[in-house]
């Protein structure tokens, strides 16, 4: 019927779509010895220390094209992580949704036993021991540029894990140096993080949309996730740690209101800071961490609201209450 | 009632910092209502709760429970506690 308020309530409630979904299970990834092809690749300028396995000659070239701005020793020393391209054999793990239950939310599922995770999204699944350091990327696709992409997502999944890890955590945030000091500008997207970070020196823009903290030698300190977002074509080329001055939640103003900061309660910063966590909301254990480590990070750096217009006088207030701190 | 097992929280200067699963948003609770929460363990009625209430905040029996009442009522509109 219609018009009938109970069908069409139903309708928006199908759900069985999903039917197709494949969740690999902790016996998946152990199956899979097959990989793509032969070549080994080293992530140079990375946070951390990766050695990618199993890869194309042509996603070698590929990845070395995406990645040639990263350049030096890895910002945080330790142990190499070992990543192995493998052949899922399957054609999908999740299915996306039917055109009518747009907008489309990033499908993707996890699950964590003792040291051991999984993750999987539409065509790619991850498993990474954080004991051994090492996992697989199980591919449904192993031409490019799908499987460039598929190592790209499983390194801001791993990055982040560690990141948890290391008492720190990834941020949607715009990240600028300044002096010897990280500045990060975080907020929801149409913020104004892409706009800070085009009001900023080029060379000074560790990244416009995605930043790690961690606590490494004494400090909190941030630097750019080295690869590359959603349609952008460069990378950030300052591969280093600097502490991090101050997190700046972005508030657009009116163009009449001068650029002004207030300091946030830690309660209110941490959870202004959480909701700009990838990945965080979605998965329980790596909700709990991210809450410890964010409280244990704003007790030392503090966090601002921003009442921030177009233009690049925002910079006065910032360094000015950085001045006087 | 108690607290919903898959929330995520961290009590940070006496405020509650709440996140759910699947949904991107943070509640950050007043410390009368962090309390509450930290309470919400299904171990405990809501009167012992109102009493805990009235000896950290000097409020009256009568307001306190009024106001705690509704404050579970919010936690139950954004599923933030269940039934024990």
């Amino acid at each position: 019927m219609e018009g009938d308020p109970i069908l069409t309530s139903a309708l928006q409630e199908d759900q069985s779509w999903k039917i197709a979904d494949r969740h690999p299970g902790w016996n998946f990834h152990p199956g899979l010895n097959e990989s793509p092809g032969g070549e080994v690749l080293r992530l140079p300028g990375a946070p951390f220390p990766l050695r990618l396995e199993g890869l194309t000659g042509d996603s070698v070239a590929n990845l070395k094209k995406r990645w040639r701005t990263l350049k030096g020793e890895p910002a945080i020393s330790g142990g190499e992580t070992r990543l192995v391209v493998v052949n899922a054999g399957v054609e999908r793990f999740l299915v996306r949704p039917p055109v009518d239950q747009r907008p489309e939310e990033y499908r993707s599922g996890f699950a964590s036993r003792d040291h051991e995770h999984l993750f999987w999204s539409y065509r790619f699944a991850i498993y990474f021991n954080e004991k051994s350091n090492q996992g697989k990327i199980a591919i449904c696709r192993p031409e490019s540029p799908y499987l460039e992409e598929a190592v790209e997502n499983t390194l801001r999944i791993v990055f982040a894990w560690k990141a948890l890890l290391m008492g720190g955590f990834l941020i949607h945030s715009a990240g600028i140096r300044r002096a010897g000091e990280s500045y990060l500008f975080f907020g929801p997207s149409g913020s104004g993080k892409t706009t800070v970070s085009g009001l900023s020196p080029a060379a000074d823009v560790l990244h416009d949309d995605l930043c790690l903290v961690v606590p490494w030698r004494g400090a909190y300190r941030a630097m750019g996730f080295p690869f590359l977002g959603d349609g952008r074509e460069s990378l950030p080329e300052i591969q280093e740690l600097n502490p991090v001055a101050g997190f700046y939640r972005l508030v657009q103003a009116d163009a009449e209101v001068r650029a002004g900061l207030e300091k946030l309660p830690s309660s209110r910063g941490a959870a202004e800071i959480i909701g700009s966590l990838p990945f965080v909301s979605e998965h329980s254990q790596a909700r709990l961490a991210a809450l410890d480590n964010i409280a244990r990070t704003v007790a030392q750096v503090p966090v601002f609201r921003l009442k921030f217009r177009r233009d690049a006088s925002f910079w006065n207030a910032v360094e000015a209450e950085r001045k006087v701190r | 009632m108690r607290r919903n097992p898959d929330a995520a929280y961290k009590m940070i200067d006496g405020e509650a910092m709440i996140v759910l699963p699947g949904k991107g948003v943070v509640h950050v609770l007043s410390p009368s209502g962090s309390l509450i929460w930290d309470l919400l363990d299904g171990s405990r009625n809501l009167d012992s709760i109102i009493a805990r209430v009235c000896e950290e905040f000097a409020v009256d029996p009568q307001t306190a429970g009024s106001d705690a009442r509704q404050f579970l009522q919010e936690l139950e509109k954004f599923q933030m506690v269940a039934e024990v």
